[in-house]
């Protein structure tokens, strides 16, 4: 664990904690609750419930009415129930659900009442972890970096439109200003990019019919953008006949009081054409899932086959087919794939999976899986498949929440062929050295296992072989630590304090290092290549490609006899 | 190109944008824009643009500064009082070692809500040290050259320019769009300074030029301005506050174009014989440099022109009539000389030029302005054409 390999570096907290709740509860967990607090009884509904550090939070509904339980610990090994609010201000039904809940409660153990929650919980975010800053909260947000010298870390938390595919039979539109739509680079050439992961959304839009309504003061002073945004959806709709409309709205549409639920209710009933909309003020989620429930219609939980799941969370069409392959040692069987893609296949066939397997869920946190759990699916949410030591865990997962067995035999099938392969590129790796550089949060969150990225950067690198130089910057002299063995490579900790000694530091022996700036200044100083966490794939032919990938970035460092003449960063 | 779409619409650029390559474009100068965080995001069209772009420094102080400090901008942060906030802004950019010249204007629905921004630019004017200047909004209406021109208005209304200073046989260029600092627009800069000294003119100040306030306070030192067309409201300013007399000119893009602007200016200081001289010797070079390039690769092919810049239209619809280039679709795969933005097609064999152009960052000087720009186009435009040939037919 790299945890045990960074004396002196200590989790960041505070001020960047984690979105909550980040686990939930699976398909079983869910199940288990229900008959923990009596059914509910008296036609309450169980509406939500997550996993805390300590506590499981739970929210029952009827009607219009809310009650939020919480099960927490009771100092022994028992559960203590509590609810939020006076209890004088309780209805007679409200304290016979409480009732019921306390009997069902009464006899168990806090330990086992979490062990069993656990064994399918979904995660929604490392639980041990600290939720790093996004890109726009530590860079964008901030108008002087001066100070952040030492800083190569700025993961950025993308919006869910730049990310799901809805295939070409769908039309866009857009209701915004012209200097609104205008707010990127509008093409991406990916070298040209300003961060070095902005290289394009993961979606495919190729096909999709582009509808503008180019709000101008005019319209704005005339109270004429609501009347636009009807009309071009009428239009759209109309004309174009599209499979459905992704109405997006924007910041002066939506400050003037615009609003097309009434006219997308319309088109939805007289045309058949669903608008997914998404805003600027609204969670997006919500919007999506209303598009999941519709692919997955109404399929009876008995036709559902136990051994048929979808895979969601695809990064790659390879990382897809070697998924589906693992999953196929474990006697499964891939019906379809969701996210990013939410236009699905004919021929994929939703509505006989029985559970849904997140490859990769890091990012897509704003999809829930009520969609699925509401359908009696199973859900496998947990660390996404990067590497040896993360496609195990993954394995292992999936088996454990589905309940079958043969994790070791589909394992090793898979690790085989490929083993001569991982060797070979070790060898090569191990003359490299790969430098992680920031204050002690950022070092934690690319070699600690699970955290923003949902993998261990330093552990990856480990697993290849190569040599990872930890910079630490503030984290003073005791923090200095000697290369020691990691995987099959080494990690080591050197810390800094001023610009001169990154500089120093960069220039000695380092081959490559992590940065989200795609033309950073303070590696170019040296002629050095930068990589950011889009280099990493899932899967063991996903670490060899890594592995080769990051190779090649190590052997492109230009200019090898005139980095001299390279302008310094410094000054 | 998308269906049923007019290239004016597809590649027209909003104000914001040429208020980012105004900044871009003079030394030691900030924005302010009192808007949401889309204001950062939005620079990076310039940053693809111009590889040395100084908007935004991944390490160091923004050039471009908005005020928004939420991912969205509610009524509820619209409708308070922003005052200390935007005035710390202003604190925060003032306080920059290298901060010569300030700007502030408004991103779209801020232009609406009458936030005293002209106001508080004012009070800090009035402090002196950096030179302030509030530019004018346009953005829920104008065009990325609104945006260019009136930030060279605001800044001729707030440099010191004295009067009586201007000497003769020196001029100074105002409204040149300089778009990046890449070696393309240092050679347009030589070439015009190369056709003026030809008539006898020194050039002493360029608006906009990457130059910081002194050269733009140097105009001063000019008896005449030469308006080009990307500031002429600026040009009129300058000459007015310097005296200086006042030349308006068309970019003189291709061979007749640029003789025009030789002898407008000839004609203008009295040298229109000189003039005259010149584009004898120069235009008939000119056409022996390109014939077989023109004769052999480019005359009695189709071309089309996508601009969002009616000027750079004008200058290339000229040059097209010079190099025997059609406008029609029956004349094979057409030439397009267009910018680079979203819907950068490749139906067509692409020229890049204009606002943005992220496909084509030269090395060399490579100007498109004057003879030595007639050649580099001739040159490109073959070379296209030629490229697209050959992989047509390996295809």
């Amino acid at each position: 664990m790299m945890r045990d390999e960074a004396p002196g570096i200590n989790p960041a907290r505070g001020r960047d904690a984690a979105r909550r709740p980040r686990r939930r509860l699976g398909r079983e967990g869910l199940s288990y609750v229900r008959e923990l607090l009596g059914g509910p009884a008296l036609g309450w509904e169980l509406e939500t419930a997550s996993l805390g550090d300590l506590a499981l939070d739970a929210a029952l509904v009827k009607g219009s009415r809310r009650l939020e339980l919480r099960l927490g610990w009771d100092g022994a090994d028992g559960v203590r129930l509590s609810t939020r609010g006076p209890d004088g201000d309780r209805t007679e039904d409200e304290r016979e659900v409480m009732r019921a809940a306390a009997a069902g409660t009464a006899a168990t153990s806090f330990a086992g009442l979490f062990a069993r929650l656990g064994r399918d919980s979904l995660l929604y975010a490392d639980p041990y972890g600290g939720s790093a800053p996004s890109r726009f909260e530590r860079y964008v947000r901030i108008v002087d970096h001066s100070p952040d010298y030492w800083k190569f870390v700025y993961p950025q938390a993308r919006f869910l439109e730049e990310e799901i595919s809805f295939g070409v039979r769908y039309a866009k539109v857009s209701h915004a200003t012209l200097e609104c739509q205008r707010n990127n680079a509008q093409l991406t050439v990916e070298s040209l990019r300003f961060f070095a992961d902005d290289s394009g959304p993961r979606s495919e839009t190729d096909g999709a019919t582009y509808t503008d309504t180019v709000i101008t003061e005019a319209d704005v002073v005339g109270g004429r953008t609501q009347e636009m945004l009807n009309a071009a959806l009428e239009r759209v709709a109309r004309e174009e006949k599209p499979a459905f409309i992704h109405l997006k709205t924007t910041c002066l549409p939506e400050l003037v009081g615009d609003n097309p639920a009434s006219a997308i209710a319309r088109l939805d009933k007289e045309l058949g054409v669903p608008v997914l909309w998404t805003s600027k003020t609204r969670d997006p989620g919500r919007m999506y899932e209303a598009m999941l429930e519709r692919l997955l219609g109404d399929a009876p939980a008995a036709a559902r086959g136990p051994r048929v799941v979808l895979l969601a969370g695809i990064p790659s069409p390879q990382a897809e087919r070697e998924a589906t392959a693992l999953l196929g040692g474990l006697g499964l069987r891939v019906a379809g794939a969701l996210f990013p893609r939410l236009d699905v296949p004919p021929t994929a066939d939703l509505r006989s999976a029985g559970a849904v397997v997140w490859l990769n869920p890091v990012g897509w946190e704003k999809i829930e899986d009520g969609a699925f759990l509401k359908r009696g699916l199973a859900v496998v949410r947990h660390h996404p498949p990067f590497g040896l030591a993360g496609g195990r865990r993954w394995l292992d997962r999936v088996a454990s929440v589905l309940g079958l067995d043969g994790v070791e035999q589909a394992w090793t099938k898979a690790l085989e062929p490929r083993a001569a392969e991982l060797e070979a590129l070790r060898r090569e790796c191990r003359g490299r050295v790969v430098a992680l550089i920031g204050d002690q949060s950022d070092v934690e969150q690319l070699t600690y296992s699970g955290r923003a990225l949902g993998f261990s950067v330093a552990g990856l690198l480990g697993e290849l072989g190569f040599g990872v130089r930890c910079l630490v910057w503030g984290a003073g002299a005791g923090a200095r630590r000697p290369p020691t063995a990691s995987g099959a490579g080494t990690v080591e900790f050197v810390p800094f304090s001023t610009r001169a000694q990154l500089d120093r530091a960069l220039g000695r022996g380092i081959d490559l290092a992590f940065t989200h700036f795609n033309h950073d200044p303070r590696l170019e100083a040296h002629g050095l290549p930068g990589f950011t966490e889009a280099a990493f794939e899932p899967g063991l032919e996903g670490l060899l490609r890594t592995g080769r990938r990051l190779l090649r970035r190590c052997a492109a460092r230009p200019f090898p006899r005139h980095r001299d003449g390279l302008p310094p960063w410094t000054s | 190109m998308s269906a049923g779409k007019k290239a004016e619409e597809i590649f027209r650029l909003p104000f914001l944008n040429g208020v980012y390559v105004a900044v871009d474009a003079v030394d030691g100068a900030y924005l302010i824009v009192d808007g949401p965080y889309c204001v950062f995001t939005k620079a990076e069209m310039q940053y693809c643009h111009n590889l040395r772009s100084r908007l935004l420094p991944p390490i160091g102080f923004r050039r471009v500064v908005h005020t928004g400090q939420l991912q969205c901008e509610e009524v509820q942060s619209l409708s308070t009082d922003r005052t200390a906030l935007v005035e710390s802004i202003f604190d925060g950019v003032l306080s920059q070692p290298d901060a010569e010249i300030v700007l502030a204007t408004s991103f779209d629905f801020h232009e609406l809500v009458n936030f005293p921004l002209k106001e508080i630019a004012r009070r800090r004017a009035a402090k002196g040290g950096a030179l302030v200047a509030h530019v004018p909004s346009r953005s829920l209406g104008g065009t990325w050259l609104d945006g260019y021109a009136l930030t060279c208005s605001a800044l001729a209304r707030a440099v010191t320019l004295r009067p009586g200073r201007g000497r003769k046989n020196t001029a100074a260029i105002v409204g040149h769009l300089r778009d990046r600092d890449e070696p393309d627009d240092a050679g347009n800069r030589r070439e015009l300074a190369r056709l003026l000294g030809g008539l006898g003119l020194e050039t002493a100040s360029v608006w906009l030029s990457g130059g910081g306030r002194a050269e733009l306070e140097a105009a001063e030192k000019a008896g005449l301005v030469i308006s080009l067309p990307y500031a002429r409201e600026a040009a009129k300013i300058v000459a007015e506050r310097t005296g200086a007399e006042l030349c308006e000119v068309d970019l003189p893009l291709g061979l007749s174009a640029t003789e025009k602007f030789l002898k407008t200016v000839g004609a203008h200081v009295g040298r229109g014989a000189r003039a005259n001289k010149i584009i004898d010797l120069e235009s008939a070079a000119a056409v022996r440099d390109t014939e077989d390039h023109v004769l052999r690769a480019l005359a009695g092919r189709a071309a089309k022109i996508w601009q969002d810049d009616p000027h750079l239209t004008a200058g290339l619809r000229g040059l097209c009539a010079e190099l025997g280039l059609v406008d029609g679709d029956d004349a094979g795969r057409a030439l397009c000389f267009a910018p680079t933005t979203a819907d950068y097609s490749r139906d067509f064999t692409h020229v890049p030029i204009g606002y943005p152009n992220y496909m084509d960052h030269p090395v060399v000087e490579r100007p498109f302005l004057g003879y030595a720009g007639f050649r580099h186009l001739v040159d490109r435009a073959a070379a296209a054409v030629l490229r697209a040939e050959a992989e047509a037919a390996g295809s």
